[in-house]
């Protein structure tokens, strides 16, 4: 009877150390938590705008219809920078005639403003940055239709199509000349 | 009045430093430990996440960019804390955009990630960023680099990286913290174990244990054994009487 007190008491004495050792590990406090972090790219947008002066204001370009030679028709063309990064600009205009083998500068012609405006490889590249909200300088305010125009371009209907392109100015060379990724 | 000038205009001067100095030490981002509530806070959030620690360099970058931010890590409860990191990398749907992107962590001068942005690399394990003592506070470096290359089908586009904060408050709070073991950012043991959510043993605990147990146990034998012969004495001396 004595032994088996005595198992007992030993058993009990280690069965409390240990939970009191467990007691105190047990109060051993973690949490977690995440964060969920966001990375986001921004974009380039750039508006073609084209307007007509009627002597009374601006209003959006119509097409102009019965043009005789020696008339001129108001059509002035800008790019807008409707984005929120700062961008380079650069223009194309091409020219549908519907006059077989008739070159169309034998019809009409555009006062390119080459003051605001640098010609190379078939494209208008804008002189500076263009800063989100601004609009640049008329690429061209009027067309002139030629004086000597021959019967062929009688009813002859003349498209003027101007593409407008934009890139990133930021670490992107410090001209549009000097830009790299123009869109194709 | 002489002594007064002598007092005040240092104390002006070092006010006056001090806040110059302060905001060049404001982080951006924040994490940290409440420890009333026991939770993590994360700060400044945005739009995209109310979790998010990136702030507004991280948002709308274009190619060529590189972003650069200080996170705060700050213990604000009343016990001194262990606090750990680790990255679950980028989101489903987001790898693709992510992974054009350089991400470089750093912590306290020590380099925990340099990868592409969609993956874990060095921080795939919990990382042990240090103890912080009640109010103690550190900083975490992140860098993020676009490529001058990025493609245009990446602009406007959002992706998400997930990072996992865990604190384990240190036991004995009287106990003198090791000097490699700080809010600097140390190498201790804990550093190599992978620890779990509490319920794991750490090894030096469960050591102490058996000791504790196995000195009670030899206690209890010895005396056992010391009473058993004094009985033995006892009935010896009773019978030569």
């Amino acid at each position: 009877m004595e032994n088996k007190r005595k198992a007992l008491f030993i058993s009990a004495a280690a069965l409390l150390v240990m939970l009191l050792a467990f007691g105190a590990t047990s109060a051993f406090f973690t949490t977690e938590g995440t964060a969920q972090n966001v990375v986001t790219t921004g974009g380039i947008d750039i508006e073609l705008n084209e307007f007509a002066d009627t002597g009374n204001g601006l209003v959006d370009f119509k097409d102009v219809s019965g043009v005789m030679p020696g008339g001129e028709a108001s059509k002035i063309v800008v790019a807008e920078n409707v984005g929120s990064h700062p961008a380079y600009v650069k223009m194309k205009v091409t020219f549908d005639t519907g006059v077989k083998d008739k070159d169309p500068s034998e019809a009409i012609s555009l006062n390119y403003n080459k003051e605001s405006w640098i010609y190379k490889d078939g494209f208008y590249y804008y002189e500076k940055e263009l800063k989100p909200g601004e609009s640049t300088e008329p690429l061209f305010t009027t067309v002139y239709f030629a004086e000597n125009m021959d019967n062929s371009w009688q009813n002859a209907r003349i498209k003027i199509n101007v593409s407008v392109y934009g890139v990133q100015s930021e670490n992107n060379g410090k001209t549009a000349l000097d830009a790299g990724g123009w869109p194709e | 009045m002489e002594r007064l000038k002598k007092l005040v205009i240092p104390l002006l001067g070092c006010l006056l430093m001090l806040m110059s100095i302060a905001p060049a030490f404001a982080a951006e981002g924040n994490v940290t430990y409440e420890g009333d509530a026991k939770e993590f806070i994360f700060e400044p959030g945005s739009e995209y996440s109310p979790t998010d620690l990136f702030t507004g360099q991280f948002k709308d970058m274009m190619p060529g960019d590189v972003a650069k931010e200080e996170i705060q890590i700050k213990n604000d409860s009343k016990k001194p804390v262990r606090i750990y990191m680790k990255s679950e990398g980028s989101v489903k749907g987001t790898e693709d955009f992510l992974k054009e992107f350089s991400l470089a962590v750093s912590y306290n001068g020590r380099g925990l990630q340099e990868s592409p942005a969609n993956e874990t690399a060095g921080l795939t394990d919990w990382v042990l960023l240090g103890t912080y003592e009640p109010g103690a506070q550190g900083i975490l470096n992140v860098e993020l680099k676009a490529p001058i290359t990025l493609s245009n089908e990446f602009s406007e586009k959002a992706g998400y990286i997930n990072w996992k904060f865990k604190v384990e408050e240190v036991e004995n709070a009287g106990k003198k913290i090791d000097k490699d073991d700080n809010a600097t950012g140390g190498k201790s043991l804990i550093d190599r174990i992978n620890p779990k959510t509490g319920d794991l043993f750490p090894v030096v605990k469960v050591i102490l244990i058996i000791m504790v147990a196995a000195a009670a146990v030899t206690l209890c034998v010895t005396w056992m054994v010391v009473g058993k012969k004094k009985k033995a004495n006892k009935e010896e001396e009773k019978d030569n009487e």
